[in-house]
């Protein structure tokens, strides 16, 4: 009974629809839309590789030139997941370029890539372009290679946190043939290995539209100016190689030899006294200083150069000079990522003082608590935060008193990563107050079931505060000395809550269903070590139609919950894996997520065991030897 | 200044510029088969429907003159209070400018359906389709 727009019509308005939301709901509406809607997607995300097969995707959007696609769940990072636990990326391409998609754009997360898979890919579409592997591993500099040699087309090689295997006998900035003049993303910064220079140098050069580029710290510091003074001016988004060796006569010589340095223009010069505030050394005793002096400034213009840059990351092993020559850069950055440089806390005070723009900072925990209060006074605009623990013991955490100047300063926060030693009800409440456009709340105490540690009080009533006061809250991690209160809480009051993550927390079953019950847009639910089990679990079955996954690992959730649940849903893949031997029913770790697959997916390895439809549960019971790892069924 | 006569779907006539009458390539197209000499009829398009249809391609004529003090944001103003309509006038607008073949209105009017689409849940978009249906019904 829909209103009936000619299928040529329906087009012309889904030229205006690009979210995958409002697609979504489109196709939803009628056969005759669904159809028209797939025929026109050119823009696919897809949160759970197995949701859905590539044969099926292939099928239905037959002109995809953009791909999104996750595949391990989070927890992997954290080395929960038994090896070989899948997320391949190879049946897609093998599928995809089958089919014929123009596939032009390939956005991965946590997905397992292999060099057979890359060397496809960049054979099979004559177009591809654009390719971002996120957090992913299973492959090599071979993979790398192939794409650099055969698409010719590329403009975007991102690794971002990816693991790449090193061959040393692949250069694979070499293989990025001469016609290569596209690129305008180049980010390799999670290589281990050093890159052939003179290859990478040359790159940079015929590729004059680059605007983002991220090295690893391979790369050193005469290379990255050298570099610079080819493509700094035009660059928005830099990640530096090591920042070391300035000071240093001997190892650093090579900075003549990059053919730096260069002379220095006058008004650079200027700029660079006025904006560093840093007096050259009077006619120096030692011969040194006056070189290191030299080079400083050489640095200082050549970053002075880069006027376009927004984000700054990398600075690996940075030594103080070198920082000083990065303060006229800071003056202009939206985003700072510090969280690879191994500062001392003075340098690091001293530089973040002048980033007054910035709106999203990462930083390692050793910037403390009197580090966030400058960051409070100079980043009035900030609205992204993230504190990582460094490795370190004891020194240098940040508390509750940093998240307090954090509050006071930045009213625009809208996402924080917190890992802290210790935390307060009343610091959790002073932020939920000061920053209520909060939409990522991520607080995580280094030591597990922290109470308030002024009080002794669980931290319930912070948590409560959070999802009482930031409305628009999706994000919510959770830390520290929990009751089942808190879950209430977030039950009654989190009703924006798509995602939560929750470790060593709550008394019972009663904390989870809380949640189900008032949660009703929750889609990501990552829990680990609470003593959830069966009752908890099967309160979710009106969610899991809905979410995108559910995790449980270290939980109290029994092989018969896991098989109760695939039966009363059967069209959810319930994954568990069962190794410990101490508690005969109980599994270590369950995955559950929906999918329009017909069947388990045959790809797990032998430790996880596929649910569908409860039906081999009482095989379980009666024939498979508990605790084994050739557990499946 | 050289008349083109376009007939409603009811039989009604309208006078408009031949200049004006171009802006649809679909009647460009008949005038370049049949000639100015009769009046070009659009079965397809209500009066009421065509009025509008005249009214935003005068409208933007105007405004693209090269005397025209029209700002942009005037302009827009014009488009959002164009398009300010109940969604079943908006839906005959669509089809109308879509049969019409005048781009920049079916753009406009695309736009706008989209926009009424977006963050809509199916249910909602379903709703919002139907009930226009028996509006018209």
């Amino acid at each position: 009974m829909v209103y009936e727009f000619p299928d040529d019509i329906l087009e012309h308005v889904l030229v205006f629809l690009s979210s995958h939301r409002d697609r979504n709901s489109v196709s939803l509406v009628c056969k005759s839309w669904y159809k028209a809607e797939a025929a026109s997607r050119a823009n696919l995300f897809i949160g759970n590789c197995y949701s859905v097969s590539p044969e099926l995707v292939a099928r239905r959007f037959p002109k995809v030139r953009s791909l999104t696609l996750k595949g391990k769940p989070r927890f992997a990072d954290f080395n929960l997941l038994p090896p070989h636990w899948g997320a391949y990326l190879l049946p897609w391409i093998v599928t995809f370029a089958h089919a014929s998609l123009p596939l032009e754009e390939l956005r991965l997360k946590r997905m397992c890539v292999s060099d057979e898979a890359l060397d496809l890919l960049a054979t099979s579409f004559p177009g591809f372009r654009v390719i971002v592997l996120n957090n992913c591993d299973g492959f090599s500099t071979k993979g790398l290679a192939s794409i650099a040699r055969n698409c010719r087309n590329l403009q975007e090689l991102n690794l971002q946190e990816s693991l790449v295997e090193d061959h040393s006998s692949v250069d694979w900035i070499s293989a990025f043939p001469d016609s290569t003049t596209s690129l305008l993303a180049l980010h390799f910064s999670c290589l281990d290995a050093a890159v052939d220079f003179d290859a990478l140098d040359a790159l940079v050069a015929r590729n004059p539209q680059l605007r983002s580029l991220g090295l690893n710290k391979k790369v050193a510091l005469w290379q990255l100016q050298k570099l610079l003074h080819r493509c700094g001016p035009q660059l928005t988004d830099l990640g530096t190689g090591s920042m070391s060796g300035i000071g240093n006569l001997n190892g650093g010589g090579a900075v003549g030899v990059g053919g730096l340095p260069l002379p220095l223009p006058q008004q650079l010069q200027a700029q660079m006294q006025v904006q560093v505030q840093v007096q050259p050394p009077q006619p120096a005793p030692e011969q040194q200083e006056m070189i290191q002096w030299e080079r400083i400034q050489d640095l200082g213009a050549c970053l002075s150069s880069c006027t376009k840059l927004q984000s700054l990351s990398g600075i690996w092993e940075a030594e103080p000079p070198c920082l000083i020559a990065l303060y006229p850069v800071c003056l202009n950055l939206l985003s700072l990522n510090l969280s690879y440089a191994n500062l001392r806390n003075a340098d690091l005070l001293q530089l973040l003082s002048h980033c007054h723009k910035l709106q999203r900072l990462w930083l390692q925990d050793n910037v403390e608590d009197a580090g966030l209060r400058i960051v409070a006074n100079t980043c009035k605009d900030l609205r992204e935060l993230r504190v990582f623990p460094a490795d370190h013991e004891g020194v240098g955490v940040v508390t509750e008193q940093g998240l307090l100047a954090i509050s006071e300063g930045c009213a625009n926060l809208s996402s924080i990563l917190y890992f802290c030693r210790r935390m307060t009800n009343s610091a959790i409440t002073a932020m939920s107050r000061a920053c209520s456009k909060m939409r990522r709340f991520r607080l995580c105490i280094i030591t597990t079931r922290q109470p308030d540690h002024v009080t002794g009080e669980p931290l319930d009533e912070g948590f409560g505060a959070i999802v009482k006061n930031c409305k628009e809250l999706k994000r919510l991690a959770v830390s520290g000395l929990l009751t089942d209160r808190a879950f209430q809480y977030i039950g009654e009051f989190g009703k924006n809550v798509e995602t939560l993550s929750v470790a060593f927390a709550a008394d019972s079953d009663v904390g989870l269903e809380a949640v189900f019950r008032g949660c009703t847009k929750i889609r990501k639910l990552e829990i680990r070590d609470c003593p959830f089990g069966d009752r908890a679990l099967l309160a979710g079955l009106e969610r899991y139609e809905t979410m995108r996954f559910l995790w449980l690992s270290g939980c109290r959730v029994s092989i018969a919950g896991c098989d109760e649940l695939s039966k009363k849903l059967p069209w959810l893949n319930v994954e568990l894996v069962k190794e410990s031997t101490e508690d005969e029913y109980t599994v270590d770790m369950l995955y559950v997520y929906r999918t329009v697959m017909a069947s388990a997916r045959s790809d797990r390895p032998p430790s996880v065991i596929g649910l569908r439809g409860g039906e081999y549960f009482w095989r379980w019971v009666r024939g498979a030897a508990v605790g084994t790892s050739n557990s499946s069924i | 200044m050289v008349k083109v006569t376009l007939k409603s779907a009811e039989g009604d006539v309208f006078e408009v510029d031949e200049e004006l009458a171009l802006e649809s390539l679909m009647v460009k197209n008949m005038i370049e088969d049949v000639g100015l000499d009769s009046a070009i009829s659009l079965p397809n398009v209500s009066s009421t429907i065509l009025a509008k249809v005249i009214e935003y391609i005068k409208f933007h004529m105007d405004a693209q003159k090269d005397g025209s003090k029209k700002t942009s944001e005037e302009i827009k103003a014009f488009d959002d209070d164009f398009v300010n309509v109940g969604i079943p006038t908006l839906f005959e607008m669509v089809l109308a400018s879509n049969y019409l073949n005048v781009k920049s209105l079916l753009s406009l009017t695309c736009n706008t359906v989209a926009n009424m689409i977006k963050t809509k849940p199916p249910a909602e978009v379903k709703e919002m389709f139907t009930s226009a249906k028996q509006a018209k019904a």
